[in-house]
């Protein structure tokens, strides 16, 4: 993954190279049509065609133009509103927790002794299983009466609550949790992939000078990942704004609400109450919360770069 | 070319996914098939329920028409056939309803009206009618034709509670007896939207207060859900309620299977699904599988035999009447279906005495023909027992007009206030109210 | 790499290294091991007060129930075609397009590039009411087909980025030399980069398996009856009123075999190619 930077400067590109077999001008083109074609129906189309409807409304099969009308009310909504802080809680924390805890193991495993490339590969393991496995196996573990971890926690330690599966802040904590085991692997790689470019050379130098741990790592070791890590932090939180399969498996919104996110928030308008307006309008609400989260990305890597 | 084949390839590839999608269209419409959406599972059946479904579809389809059912998720399937409507999609011929869906169903023009038809129909004069009255509109209309009606109630542990506990005090008295024994007074359904139903309107209608007006605006702010709620409150605060019942899912049934629990809010058919039962004289009961007979088959059925088990009505407030929710599952034909006529036949068919009789016990509600109630297998005291609550205590289904949304909000309300006790009561009641009257408007 | 001091601190790296790294790795594992534990108990044992960790006899009833299933029947034939199939069509298309933009310029080419990634930012929540729609109208709800084809558009914008940086470090001098003995590019393609590629294209068709395994939002929406993946089936599942987490268990185990097994087989060229090419652009 990563470096849109390098989009800035493609260093292998000849242009205008010119050989026997590129002397078709269309060429390039006929490469890039399936894709072209698969994502203008799949994926453009289908946005336009969300745009619309979230300014449609749907009564007894007539469809009927409303304006912003939509966008209107479920801002006024409190329940929106709700769905929005409750998804900068779950987003925030999940970011910030996969890209430390990730750098945190990238830089161990980056020590490079012996027999701990195995972490890498059982870390992996929870990214290839699938939201609603995840959540099943964590709804099980904190399962108010017979779950393990929730037995274990009301023997040892009681000031965290004997039912915390089914408290508000508990049951976000789960989800995070659940969210956390799955994305590590994928922070964690990043961060490697990130940490191994930084040229030993500088590190050895900087040894020499006597850096310690600390000054290395804020001194040489961040600067030069910093872009990376800012690509993976974007990626991330545009992941949790978006995802909801974990919630629904382990909480279905539950208890009261309090882990309704504004993407459970679109599903639920949407698809359970079956107002396609305005569960369009939530969508497109979230699609430009997600576009100015990427305009804020790539303003801070310009600046950067200046 | 040559050098174009991989090309070519890939793109005849992507032409074909394409077009295979849009080959599907032929096959849909096919014949005098009726197309039917069912929550019930034929193809792998897991219960009663499933198992009726099966036996049923393959007496029907000696009749010289077939049917073919799609099973959809309880949760899911009065939405997703709205859906389907509202996105002019593939639309069974006839499904599954709910009839507490009915005014969300009439809005979005959901369902297509049969009140000609029913009125026409031989078995019309057999119907009750207060599952007639499930599927009528407040001006008259049939929107569907009622299959059977069930009603919540209460089971109980004779042990742990020698008196039916009918009131929201007994609860109470309840918990505090059992709590020193690490057991519960209350388990029950109290998350998510289907929690209104099964309990918050029941109890808010008994401390004398309403949910929603005739014009399906909300009106849930008032002194009877504060009582309510506050009860409530007391009841998870000091620990007499199993803490399941305000986790997803069903959950909250293994306390009373367990007997670890004094009470469980039931549902007429909860005997379907509780097996097998340990008392908390650690007697087992086990269920035999394929029967459906609440009294010779369940679990439920030979605890109460047993003398172990009890039936009470559904818990009011101390000086309120109980209540009961009452709703009929029911047959609708969606706007958009095709093959009407075999939707028509197919109701038809159900719409007779043994077959109603037996469909009502697999499911585990009353029938709504008059003549099916008095088959034999209603004449057990389990049935005579539901039949007698359901006439004293059976109430109507809530009026909203977006029905999910009221629930939901509701439900979440007061599920927020069980869980944080600093919240206060009546401004958290109103905000929702406030939101649900404004989104409907 | 690492600049010791003393011998004692490298004991004590090494020792705090594997300690937190092995507390990760147990944290990682532990919910895994607990459902393949439970999976194997009876019915009674599942919901004991206080739980155990380890059967006591080992029970094969859940992975019965499940076996007996549409489960194993039609959920898991389903999302190995879908996975399988949308995983193939995205790398083949993502390598062309990947290909072409690290190796032609022409007018427009880095703003179409950049509209291709841009596509990331679009949720797939957004499109879903529309894929319905779309759907519906087609008649392709319940298809296979189409949800194939709604996975391929979904991955295709992160497969063409994994993809086309990872051609950025083949050296193009390679298939000019091709190029130059007389091949095609198609010929080129094939026979130079493609294998110098492969560990990448192999780490793009494993990241769109999973991802299209795991999917869950659009197979609910898109998808119901025999035509369900394994993720709804699991969902449905749970949702039905059946209280039997020894059955759950057993179908997550079933469930995550596939991936972790098709995981194992690709690990090491996943991460030759991701450390080596992908993560660094």
């Amino acid at each position: 993954m990563i470096e849109v930077t390098s989009l800035e400067s493609q260093p292998h590109i000849r242009v205008g190279t010119v050989t026997p077999g590129m002397r078709t001008k269309w060429f390039p083109f006929w490469l890039l049509l399936p894709s072209i074609v698969v994502l203008l129906a799949l994926q453009v189309g289908p946005t336009l065609y969300s745009f619309y409807l979230s300014t449609t409304r749907m009564r007894q099969g007539v469809v009927t133009d409303v304006g912003l009308e939509n966008y209107g009310r479920i801002l006024n909504m409190p329940s929106f509103r709700e769905a929005l802080r409750l998804t900068l809680i779950y987003a925030g924390s999940y970011v910030i927790l996969t890209v430390l805890l990730g750098l945190l193991i990238a830089l161990l495993l980056n020590r490079r002794f012996k027999f701990t490339g195995i972490y890498l590969v059982l870390i992996f393991f929870p990214w290839v299983i699938s939201d609603v496995v995840a959540g099943t196996m964590w709804r099980w573990l904190w399962q108010p009466t017979y779950g393990l971890i929730q037995n274990w926690v009301t023997a040892n330690l009681p000031a965290f609550g004997e039912h915390i599966y089914t408290t508000a802040g508990g049951a976000m904590f789960i989800v995070v949790m659940a969210a956390v085991w799955r994305g590590l692997a994928f922070t964690t790689l990043v961060c490697l992939g990130a940490l191994q470019t930084v040229p030993i050379e500088t590190l050895e130098s900087a040894a020499l000078d006597g850096a310690g741990r600390f000054r290395r790592f804020f001194r040489v070791i961040l600067p030069q990942i910093r872009p990376t890590l800012m690509v993976m932090v974007l990626l991330a939180s545009i992941q949790a704004i978006n995802s909801v399969g974990l919630i629904f498996s382990i909480t279905n919104g539950g208890p009261g609400g309090a882990t309704k996110t504004a993407a459970f928030f679109l599903l639920e308008t949407g698809w359970r109450n079956g107002d396609f307006g305005r569960g369009a309008a939530a969508s497109v609400i979230l699609f430009f919360i997600n576009l100015a989260l990427t305009l804020v990305y790539l303003r801070l890597m310009g600046r950067e770069r200046k | 070319m040559k050098k174009h084949t991989a090309l070519f390839l890939s793109v005849v590839l992507v032409m074909a996914l394409m077009l295979g999608a849009l080959g599907i269209r032929g096959t849909a419409a096919q014949g005098q098939n009726v197309m039917v959406w069912t929550k019930f599972n034929d193809q792998n059946p897991q219960n009663a329920q499933d198992n009726w479904l099966a036996a049923m579809l393959a007496q029907y389809n000696q009749t010289g028409n077939t049917a073919t059912n799609t099973f959809q998720p309880y949760d899911q399937i009065n939405n997703k056939l709205n859906a389907a409507v509202l996105a002019k999609g593939e639309v069974p011929d006839v499904s599954y309803v709910d009839t507490q869906y009915l005014n969300f169903f009439l809005q979005n023009g959901t369902l297509t009206d049969l009140t000609e038809w029913v009125k026409a129909a031989p078995w019309f004069s057999d119907l009750d009618p207060k599952a007639l009255a499930a599927c009528t509109t407040p001006d008259g209309k049939i929107m569907c034709v009622p299959a059977h009606t069930a009603i919540m109630f209460t089971y109980y542990w004779k042990d742990l509670s020698p008196e039916p506990p009918k009131t929201t005090d007994d609860l109470l008295a309840l918990g505090a007896k059992l709590k020193a024994d690490n057991k519960f007074a209350f388990t029950g359904k109290l998350s998510e939207s289907t929690s209104v139903e099964r309990m918050y309107y029941n109890l808010i209608l008994s401390f004398g207060g309403t949910i929603a007006d005739e014009n399906g605006l909300a009106t849930w702010a008032n002194e009877g859900t504060v009582k309510a709620v506050e009860w409530l409150r007391v009841l998870f605060g000091e620990g007499y309620a199993a803490r399941e019942s305000l986790a997803p899912g069903f959950d909250n049934e293994q306390p009373f299977m367990r007997g670890e629990s004094a009470t469980f809010l039931a549902g007429s058919w909860s005997y379907v699904y509780l097996t097998p039962l340990t008392s908390p004289k650690t007697t087992v009961y086990e269920g035999t599988p394929g029967d459906v007979d609440p009294k010779t088959a369940g679990a439920v059925g030979k605890a109460l035999a047993g003398g172990e088990l009890g039936l009470a009505p559904p818990i009011s407030a101390p000086d309120g009447k109980p209540n009961s929710f009452l709703a009929a599952s029911a047959w609708g034909i969606p706007n958009g279906a095709k093959n009407i006529e075999g939707a028509k036949d197919f109701i038809n068919f159900q719409m007779e005495t043994t077959r109603n009789a037996a469909y009502s016990i697999a499911y585990g509600a009353l029938p709504a023909m008059l003549t099916a109630k008095e088959a034999p297998e209603f004449q057990t005291d389990y049935w005579k027992t539901v039949s007698q609550y359901q006439t004293e205590y059976g109430v109507n289904s809530p009026t909203f007009l977006d029905y999910n949304l009221g629930l939901t909000l509701l439900s979440d309300a007061i599920v927020k206030l069980i869980t944080d006790p600093s919240l206060d009561i009546m401004a958290t009641l109103q905000a929702a109210q406030d939101e649900y009257n404004a989104s409907v408007e | 790499m690492h600049f010791v001091n003393s011998k004692l601190t490298k004991r004590f790296d090494l020792i705090s290294t594997h300690v937190i790294l092995g507390g990760f790795a147990l944290f990682a594992l532990f919910p895994i091991v607990y459902t393949l534990m439970t999976s194997f108990k009876n019915e009674t044992e599942v919901l004991t007060r206080p739980p155990t960790f380890f059967p006591s006899t080992l029970v094969t009833e859940g992975y019965e129930v499940v076996f007996n299933s549409e489960m194993v029947r039609y959920y898991i034939p389903n999302s190995i075609f879908n996975s399988m199939v949308s995983s193939v069509v995205v790398v083949v298309l993502a390598s062309l397009a990947g290909y072409t933009f690290t190796r032609y310029k022409f007018r427009g080419s880095r703003a179409l590039e950049l509209a291709i990634l841009g596509l990331m930012m679009i949720p797939g929540l957004t499109n879903l009411i529309p894929l319905y729609r779309i759907a519906s109208e087609l008649r392709a709800l319940n298809s296979n087909i189409f949800i194939v084809a709604v996975y391929t558009a979904g991955g295709l914008p992160f497969a063409i980025w994994i993809i086309r940086s990872f051609f950025e470090t083949i050296p193009i001098e390679l298939e000019e030399a091709a190029l130059i003995d007389g091949c095609t590019p198609i010929q080129a393609l094939r026979m130079v980069i493609m294998p110098l590629a492969a560990p990448g294209l192999l780490a793009g068709f494993l990241l769109m398996f999973v991802d299209t395994w795991n999917e869950f939002l659009a197979a609910l929406v898109l998808l119901s009856g025999n035509a369900r993946t394994v993720t709804v089936g699991m969902y449905d599942f749970q949702s039905s009123f059946e209280i039997a987490y020894h059955v759950w268990t057993a179908a997550c185990i079933l469930i995550m075999l596939p991936v972790i097994v098709l995981f194992i087989g690709l690990r090491k060229q996943f991460f030759e190619a991701m450390l080596a090419g992908a993560l660094k652009g």
